[in-house]
């Protein structure tokens, strides 16, 4: 008796700064009452010194039920499952253990080995519930909490970056996208981000924004990569990958953390003044007696964004285009990659010069002696002297924990964020207090969960940078009529030949002579013209662009965990999803009022072990059905042969699809360059009667006069056949992991951009004149240009590798290298496929977590470099260059006062490099970082 | 060696060889803009400006440069950006054209006097070298750099019209022939010429109208307009600075002729020129005044040395009634680049050619030659 008060207090004495004591007793109380229900399974962990070890995680194999251990090593677990069952008992920096329970009365008792961590992660997305790393049928990357915190990457998602076969596109500071296996963009549509269940695309805008409105760093547990595709189990969309994040759970990680970053960026003065860098994280988990937890959490980003500045001239050809030289002294067409309002062009031969010889004729020799063609395009201004240089993102986040049993939660949460960012898409867009809100409520059994989300869109103030900026132009002094831009710089013009200019210099004063009282950039008259062009929506000939677009999801998902007793482990799961776009007509055809796209599926998972364990066997099926598309099953069968313990051989063939993104549905924009992309509904190509005044392609037969006809077959899903073989062992003494993949993929009715014109009048002649068709498909009153998606029939084909080897040294230092490749093949000529990846992709990094005094000093060193890639996108084409970047970090901890102090650098040599055709160019950005009770 | 020492040589080894990797490899500089470097003119570094205060055979040309520099066409000579075709007369030409020394230049002319005979002289923005001016009848109506007004309703000047041509007999700048061609130079090029061109100052009904051989001429010219609309006449169209003729104006004793035989010697040759002109004015039917005068205009502006060897038809205004018409048939005789006679025929003048005792009188809107008899139509 007298020792169970002993226990009891000393129970107390620990417990008491996590509970408050009446908490205490209702846990004493109800316990015994509550494992009527299911089964507690307790345990203790430790180290080998047996020093209690914390935040070691502890989950039930076969399912998502688990839990870590608190600052003594103690953990709790309800289990419904009945012993005997198997847990993982697994920590970064020990090795993974697995314990067969047979009766949960016995407590655990489990002393582990320190080990280097290479291989033994657990990984939950590769199957949906938890394996090894080192047994996962698919390739799959693991990033967890501790990568997180000893990275030097200044922003959690930039980690991503560092992992084979992995490209991230950099549309600014807080915009970037990462992709695998080709197709980067920004906000690529073949890659799915899913944060805490949800998928994180913005239903309208198309593009993830994950590091705009996601997970705050300090909530995120861990991000699992699974390049390759992935519809079998996560729906259509992962063709090429997925990203998988899950955030801390409250009854898990409770406490208070901060962290601020504070650093310095654009130090060099390139593009801007060096400016501040800030970042601030706050996460708040609480537990509130047993059943019920919560969690709040807020990041703040305020820098002076990175600046589009490539300022070489971009010739379009129609839809196309190229870099050539020139600059807005030397070509008096010239149009900036990063400067808008030059678009706008005009021939003034044509338009301005020949009318003026008939009117006198005494000048009409000499007019007839310039050029055919003079194109000229209106004065532009500069990316930097448009788009608001502060970027600003605001997250918030929280979740409420319910435990209506002990193993079924009821989790409510949800993600907010704003902010200011530059994205481009089809043109650069400057995201205003964009705002995006993800809620879901969902109900979580270890061994099923039903959940229902809604993701909630608003563009705020968004603007496209470079329809605004013509349309400033147009504001402040038209570009037609008599005494309009073009006409005032076309007699100038003429004014200055006739004074013995030669041609350029003619130019250039006609131009001083047209942009007289020209707003300058940052002028009060400058702002306040902008500000109005900018906040009229697109269809009112403004340039903001409206978008309120929701998704709303619902999905379940069973365990039927049957492993030891029936033929197979079985998972079913199943998703309803209705978007309801609504963009007031200024990207989508919904003037008329909201359109809505429905989508369903559902989804089977077995997995069996055979020859005693040595070979695992996993088929999935997924079938999906969109309202705009036919319906799609899509299989995935991979098995994983055990060759030696920790040494696994996995083979996969995947079929993966997507149906088109809601923009590739229902898009309907007239772009900066001229160009109206349309979605690929058959509506939308009604409308723009391409049944009665047909739509040509815009090919070498068209410049040659004899135009051939477009007519567009329905559109389909776009599919992906993947064949895959990997293999991942760890060797030398466990300290040399090495993962290798080769991949085959065969896409079929692969979904690409074919640009097409039309005769505005109906006239097919436009077309059929070699000498006059480009000055056609430049003048917007003759034809016009559309750029509709489409499946490619032939099949396009992919194929790729990547090799990771890890090895780890003694004190805990870990080098590793990578490479990978990605190449796209049979792409029939005049299709846009966009496939922006590079051939070869070669990573180094050295890494240590706790070397020195008490190891307590940390440091990494990561380096990639990229080949160059011929990026193709909406906004423009062009050689990326090679590049490499270098990022660096060295911290020491405070572990008494829970402190941690890192000084990091990325692209530690501030060697400039753009990793997008038109995206910012990205310098080096130097910090210090404080954080508190980081875990 | 121990395996702890191995792995801290390969740990040095790596973090040395990431650390060089990173330091020797640069990334290339972002590509820039590249400039367009204008076309230039063909590898001349000498401007016009060096040019001619280099070449002692231009000395009087240059001495009027430097006395006009005020008016600024010195400076642009001198600018690289500029573009000129100079049809310019060498010491020669200036002392065939009647001006002696650079004296006479320096002393005999006011800066803007000189500023006007160069500027009329030059195309301005554009080098034509002598293969750029097609070999067309009559010539290339081309602007001067002399400007001469604004052009109402516009930002843009007129520029008095100089006329480069090229045929068979030449390559002339009006009706001077051009005696070395295409001296390309940085800023443009220089083509001589045989004599100083000098600018008109008249339209052609001011030239007609003030000429005293031409005062029956005249007459007709008001008679036959006065039976047509204000803005469509051909004193009108005479006056009209924009316009284009060519004027064969018989002169007082030719026109006398012609109404003596008309009136069947009943107004004989030597009557007082009153009443010849109270016979245009009220007894010659207007349409008859018309025709006779449309019958001696050119619609375009040529010079003798336009004209080809051979004597040919060229319709003239006439045609504008009856289209079928042959117009008259001209025949310029050459001697080297210069017209040593220059003849023209009327269809009616029963093969009896008028010479042309005065021409290249040069207007602002045409070219007037006086012939010694009236051309008739049939």
């Amino acid at each position: 008796m007298l020792n169970l008060l002993l226990v009891l207090t000393t129970q107390l004495t620990i417990m008491r700064p996590l509970l408050p004591i009446p908490a205490i007793f209702l846990l004493l109380f109800f316990s015994p009452l509550l494992s009527l229900a299911q089964v507690d399974i307790n345990g203790n962990i430790k180290n080998t010194d047996n020093e209690p070890l914390a935040a070691v995680s502890v989950t039930i194999k076969g399912s998502n039920r688990g839990t870590i251990t608190d600052n003594n090593g103690n953990f709790k677990l309800s289990s419904q499952v009945k012993p005997p069952l198997t847990l993982i008992i697994s920590s970064v920096g020990y090795e993974s253990r697995e314990v067969e329970i047979k009766s949960a009365s016995d407590p655990v008792q489990l002393n582990l080995t320190s080990s280097n961590s290479l291989g033994q992660e657990v990984v939950i997305s590769a199957t949906r519930t938890p394996s090894r790393i080192l047994e996962s049928p698919v390739t799959i990357e693991r990033v967890n909490a501790a990568t997180i915190r000893n990275s030097s990457a200044a922003n959690y998602y930039d980690i991503v970056g560092n992992l084979k076969g992995v490209d991230v596109v950099t549309a600014s500071l807080t915009f970037k996208t990462p992709s695998t296996r080709g197709f980067n963009k920004s906000g690529n549509a073949r890659f799915n981000q899913i944060v805490d269940g949800m998928d994180n695309q913005a239903p309208g805008l198309n593009f993830s924004l994950g590091n705009v409105v996601g997970l705050n760093e300090l909530d995120v547990e861990s991000m699992e990569l699974l390049p390759g595709a992935s519809s079998a189990l996560y729906g259509p969309g992962g063709m090429n990958g997925a990203l998988i994040i899950n955030s801390k759970n409250p009854f898990k990680y409770p406490g208070v953390s901060f962290q601020v970053k504070t650093g310095l960026m654009h130090t060099d003065g390139r593009t801007r003044e060096p400016s501040g860098y800030h970042n601030w994280a706050l996460r708040w988990a609480q537990k509130v007696g047993k059943k019920f937890a919560f969690k709040i959490g807020g990041e703040l980003i305020q820098a002076k964004d990175w600046v589009g500045d490539d300022y070489r001239n971009y010739k379009r050809l129609a839809t196309t285009g190229q870099i050539i030289a020139g600059t807005r002294e030397t070509d008096p067409n010239y149009e900036g990659v990063n400067v808008y309002g030059d678009e706008t062009t005009a021939d003034i031969k044509t338009n301005v010069l020949n009318p003026l010889a008939t009117a006198a004729p005494f000048y009409a020799p000499y007019i007839s002696a310039l050029p055919a063609n003079i194109p000229v395009s209106r004065t532009g201004y500069t990316e930097n002297e448009v788009v608001n240089p502060n970027t600003v993102n605001v997250k918030v986040s929280g979740a409420l924990d319910y435990k209506i049993t002990p193993s079924l939660d009821l989790i409510v949460s949800g993600f907010w964020g704003t902010g200011n960012t530059v994205y481009t898409g089809s043109d650069r867009y400057s995201l205003k207090d964009l705002k995006m809100g993800q809620y879901k409520v969902e109900l979580n059994n270890g061994n099923w969960f039903i959940r229902g989300y809604t993701t909630q869109e608003n563009a705020g103030q968004s603007f496209n940078a470079t329809v605004t900026t013509r349309l400033f132009n147009e504001a402040w002094k038209p570009s037609g009529g008599l005494t309009g831009w073009y006409a005032q710089y076309a007699q100038a013009f003429l004014n200055n030949k006739l004074a013995g200019s030669s041609d350029i210099a003619a130019h250039n004063a006609a131009r001083a002579f047209a942009d007289i009282g020209r707003p300058a950039a940052g002028s009060p008259e400058f702002r306040q013209l902008f500000d109005k062009v900018r906040s009229i929506p697109i269809v009112k000939g403004g340039g903001l662009f409206v978008d309120k677009t929701n998704l709303y999801n619902v999905e379940g998902q069973y365990n039927i965990v049957t492993q030891d007793k029936g033929f197979a482990d079985i998972i079913i799961g199943g998703n309803f999803k209705k978007y309801v776009l609504n963009s007031e007509g200024t990207l989508f055809a919904d003037s008329a009022g909201t359109i809505g796209i429905d989508e369903y599926g559902g989804y089977l998972q077995a997995t069996r072990s055979l020859l005693n364990d040595r070979l695992k066997l996993i088929l999935s099926g997924r079938y999906d059905k969109n309202q705009n598309f036919d319906g799609k099953f899509t299989p995935r069968l991979s098995a994983v042969i055990k060759v030696a313990q920790d040494n696994n051989i996995r083979l996969s063939y995947q079929n993966a699809y997507r149906f088109a993104s809601t923009q590739q549905q229902w898009i309907n924009l007239r772009v900066g360059t001229g160009v109206r992309l349309l979605g690929g509904v058959k509506q939308l190509q009604d409308y723009y009667h391409f049944d009665t005044n047909p739509v040509y392609e815009i090919d070498a037969n068209m410049f040659a006069g004899n135009p051939t006809r477009r007519i567009f077959p329905k559109f389909k899903a776009e599919t992906v056949n993947s064949f895959e073989a990997g293999y991942k062992g760890l060797v030398a003494d466990k300290k040399l992991l090495i993962d290798i993949y080769g991949y085959y993929g065969i896409y079929k009715n692969f979904i690409a951009r074919v640009n097409v014109a039309q005769s505005v009048n109906g006239n097919k002649n436009v077309f059929t004149n070699p000498a006059t068709v480009q000055n056609n498909l430049n003048n917007p009153d003759s034809v016009n240009l559309y750029s509709v998606p489409t499946n490619i029939i032939s099949d396009v084909k992919t194929y790729g590798y990547g090799i990771s080897l890890d090895y780890s040294l003694p004190s805990n230092f870990v080098v590793g290298v990578t490479a990978s490749s990605d190449i796209l093949k049979d792409v029939p000529p005049g299709y846009v496929a966009s496939f922006n990846a590079p051939k070869l992709r070669l990573g180094a990094s050295i890494n240590n977590n706790g070397f020195g005094h008490d190891k307590r000093a940390i440091f990494s060193l990561a380096y990639r470099w990229q080949d160059d890639v011929v990026y193709e996108e909406d906004f423009g084409n062009g050689l990326v260059p090679a590049f490499h970047t270098l990022d660096a970090q060295v911290g020491y901890k405070f572990p008494a006062q829970k402190f941690v102090v890192k000084l990091g650098a990325n692209n530690l040599l501030n060697q400039y490099y753009r990793n997008a055709f038109g995206n910012a160019s990205i310098g080096g950005l130097y910090y210090v970082s404080f954080g508190y009770n980081l875990y | 060696m121990n395996q702890s020492i191995l792995h801290k040589s390969l740990l040095r080894f790596l973090a040395a060889a990431i650390f060089f990797t990173s330091i020797i490899s640069c990334n290339k500089d972002l590509e820039n803009a590249v400039p367009i470097v204008p076309p230039g003119t063909g590898g001349a570094t000498q401007t016009l400006a060096e040019f001619f205060a280099a070449d002692t055979n231009y000395s009087f040309y240059n001495a009027a440069l430097i006395k006009a520099a005020s008016f600024g066409l010195a400076a642009d000579f001198n600018n690289k950006d500029s573009r000129f075709t100079v049809f310019a007369p060498d010491n020669n030409a200036f002392r065939r054209s009647g001006i002696s020394s650079e004296a006479v230049i320096s002393g005999g002319f006011t800066a803007g006097q000189l500023d006007t005979l160069l500027r009329y002289s030059i195309i301005p923005g554009k080098i034509y070298t002598a293969a750029d001016i097609a070999p067309a009848f009559p010539n290339v109506q081309l602007p001067s750099n002399l400007t001469a007004a604004a052009i109402p309703g516009t930002l843009l000047p007129f520029n008095l019209s100089v006329y480069p041509s090229k045929s068979a007999t030449g390559f002339y700048f009006n009706n001077i022939p051009v005696v070395a061609a295409d001296n390309i130079l940085a800023n443009g090029v220089v083509h001589t010429v045989a004599a100083i061109v000098l600018p008109p100052s008249k339209v052609l009904a001011e030239l007609i109208y003030t000429n005293d051989t031409l005062n029956l001429f005249t007459a007709l010219i008001l008679r036959a307009s006065s039976g047509m609309a204000a803005d469509a006449s051909f004193d009108y169209y005479l006056k009209l600075p924009f316009a284009n003729f060519t004027v064969f104006a018989p002169d007082d004793l030719a026109v006398k002729t012609l109404i003596s035989i008309l009136t069947g010697g009943q107004i004989p040759i030597p009557a007082p020129e009153q009443v010849f002109l109270d016979f245009i004015a009220n007894m010659l039917p207007v349409q008859n005044a018309q025709g006779i005068v449309a019958y001696h205009i050119l619609p375009s502006k040529a010079f003798s040395v336009n004209f080809p060897e051979a004597a040919t038809y060229f319709p003239t205004l006439f045609n504008g009634s009856f289209p079928t018409h042959p117009g008259v048939q001209v025949d310029a005789d050459f001697t080297g680049p210069f017209v040593s006679a220059f003849k023209v025929t009327g269809v009616g003048n029963q093969g009896f050619a008028s010479n042309v005792t005065s021409k290249d009188i040069n207007a602002v809107n045409g070219v007037l030659d006086i012939i010694d008899q009236v051309l008739l139509p049939q």
